[in-house]
C-alpha cells in the first residue's frame, strides 16, 4: 500500500513514534501480572489508562506529525492480531479503536496535544470506549456474569483515569516538545 | 514473555498466515463453544498442536501463571456473580453476601452453579490464550513482519511495529535507572512528584535514543524509494492448506457432534 508523499512521516518522526509505541508496551506488559488484581483494586486503572492516554497524547505533541497517534492505534490494533489474548478476534479492536478517538478528536479540534480541553475530550472519549469494548470482550466473547453496576464503575473509573491522563499528557507535553525541537 | 525459540517443529514451517488463520479457528471455537465437554476437546486438540510445536509449559512459565491466575479470577467472580447479567436462578447457595432485593447491588451470594460456571469460563480462557500464544511462539519474528508487508500494511508502520519490541528492554532499564536515582534523591517514585519526574526524565532520554536511531535509519538508506526486497521468503504452501483444514474440521466436528 503506498502512502502518498506528503503524508508520510520522516525517518525521525518514524523513530520517535517507534519508540513511543515501545513505552506503551513496557507500561502494558508491566500490567500484566496485576490483571487479576483489577477486579479488586481499581488502582490498576491509574497506572495502565493514565500511562497510556498520557504517552499516546505526548507522541502526537512531540512528534508534530499530523497521523501519529493514527499510527499507534494500528500498531496497537495489529498487536491484538498477533497476541489476541482473552477477547479472541475482537482483541484487536480493543486494541484500534481507544487511541483512534484520541486521533479523531485532535483532527477535529486541529490540534495535536497542547490544547488542555483536546486532551481532556480524548482522554475521556478513549476511557469510555475502552471501558465499553472491554465488558462487550468480557461478557460477549468469554461470556463471563458481570453485575451492571460493576461495569459502569469500572467504566467510570477507566474514564477518569484516562482524563488523568489527557492532564499528564498536556503538562509534560509542553516540556518535551520544547526539548525534541532544540536537541 | 512469548518469545519464539528455534524447533523445528512442524508447525514452525508453516506460514504465518496460516497459524494466524488457525488462532482464529480455535478462539472462535472456545468462544462458540457452550459445554464443558467441548471446551475440553478443543483444549486437547491445542495441547496436540503445542506438541507438533515442540513447545513445553515448563519454559514458559509465565504463560502458565496466567493460565491459572485467569481460572482463580473466572471461578471467584463466577462463583459470587453468577446470575446477575444473563439471568438465571442459582439453586444451591452457600453463602448470601446482600439479599436478592438490595437495591442497585442485588443478590451476592457464593453458589455452586457460580463455581461451576467458573470452572467452565476458565476452561474458555485456557482455549483462547493457548490458542493466542500459538502465534508469537512459533513464528520468527521476522516472519511476523514480513507476513504484515504481505498484507498490504505500508512498509514503515510495520517499521514501528518492529522497534516497539525491539526497545521494551531498552525503556525498562532506563525507567529502573531512573527509578534508583530517585530514591537516592530521597523521592518516592511511587508519588505524584516522582511519577511526573521519572516519566519527564524518561521521555527525554527516549527521544535523544530516536534522534540517534533515525541516524541509523538513515544510513542505511531507509527512506530510498524503489522496491524493498527481502531475505526470507513467504509462500503458503500446501502444508498451510492442510493443517488449516484438518483445523477447521476439528473445530466444526467438537461444535457440532458434541
Amino acid at each position: 500500500m503506498q502512502i502518498r508523499k506528503e503524508l508520510a512521516p520522516s525517518v525521525r518522526q518514524i523513530a520517535q513514534i517507534g519508540l513511543f509505541f515501545a513505552a506503551l508496551l513496557a507500561v502494558q506488559f508491566s500490567i500484566v501480572p496485576f490483571t487479576g488484581a483489577v477486579w479488586v483494586f481499581f488502582i490498576v486503572d491509574w497506572f495502565y489508562s493514565g500511562a497510556t492516554v498520557a504517552l499516546t497524547i505526548l507522541c502526537g505533541r512531540v512528534t508534530k506529525y499530523p497521523y501519529a497517534v493514527l499510527i499507534l492505534a494500528v500498531c496497537s490494533g495489529l498487536l491484538g492480531i498477533f497476541y489476541m489474548s482473552y477477547g479472541g478476534p475482537v482483541m484487536p479492536l480493543y486494541g484500534f479503536l481507544p487511541p483512534f478517538m484520541i486521533q479523531v478528536v485532535f483532527l477535529l479540534s486541529h490540534t495535536d496535544g497542547e490544547s488542555l480541553k483536546a486532551n481532556l475530550l480524548s482522554g475521556a472519549l478513549y476511557g469510555l470506549v475502552a471501558g465499553c469494548i472491554f465488558f462487550f470482550m468480557v461478557t460477549g466473547v468469554v461470556k463471563m456474569e458481570i453485575p451492571v453496576w460493576l461495569m459502569w464503575l469500572r467504566i467510570l473509573n477507566v474514564t477518569v483515569t484516562s482524563v488523568f491522563g489527557g492532564f499528564l499528557g498536556w503538562k509534560i507535553g509542553d516540556k518535551l516538545a520544547k526539548r525534541s525541537y532544540h536537541a | 514473555m512469548l518469545e519464539f525459540e528455534a524447533r523445528c517443529s512442524f508447525m514452525e514451517r508453516l506460514d504465518p498466515r496460516a497459524k494466524l488463520l488457525m488462532a482464529c479457528l480455535f478462539s472462535i471455537g472456545a468462544i462458540m463453544a457452550h459445554s464443558w465437554l467441548q471446551l475440553l476437546l478443543l483444549l486437547l486438540c491445542l495441547l496436540f498442536v503445542w506438541r507438533l510445536s515442540r513447545l513445553s509449559f515448563r519454559r514458559h512459565r509465565f504463560l502458565v501463571g496466567a493460565l491459572l491466575i485467569c481460572a482463580l479470577v473466572a471461578i471467584l467472580t463466577q462463583s459470587v456473580f453468577y446470575g446477575t447479567f444473563f439471568g438465571g436462578e442459582p439453586k444451591t447457595i452457600f453463602f448470601e453476601f446482600t439479599a436478592k432485593d438490595t437495591p442497585v447491588v442485588g443478590r451476592l451470594a457464593v453458589t455452586l452453579d457460580g463455581i461451576k460456571y467458573g470452572c467452565i469460563i476458565a476452561l474458555r480462557f485456557w482455549g483462547l490464550l493457548l490458542a493466542a500464544a500459538l502465534l508469537p511462539l512459533t513464528t520468527h519474528p521476522a516472519d511476523l513482519m514480513l507476513s504484515l508487508v504481505k498484507i498490504k500494511i505500508p512498509f514503515f508502520v510495520v517499521v514501528i511495529f518492529t522497534l516497539g519490541f525491539r526497545f521494551i528492554p531498552l525503556i525498562q532499564k532506563n525507567l529502573a535507572q531512573l527509578i534508583d536515582a530517585q530514591r537516592l534523591r530521597g523521592i518516592s517514585p511511587w508519588s505524584p512528584r516522582g511519577i511526573a519526574a521519572s516519566l519527564n526524565a524518561l521521555l527525554g532520554s527516549t527521544l535523544r535514543t530516536a534522534d540517534e536511531l533515525a541516524l541509523s535509519l538513515e544510513t542505511r538508506a531507509f527512506s530510498a524509494t524503489g522496491e524493498r526486497t527481502f531475505y526470507r521468503r513467504l509462500s503458503f504452501s500446501s502444508s498451510d492448506m492442510a493443517a488449516l483444514l484438518v483445523s477447521v474440521s476439528a473445530v466444526i466436528l467438537i461444535l457440532l457432534l458434541v
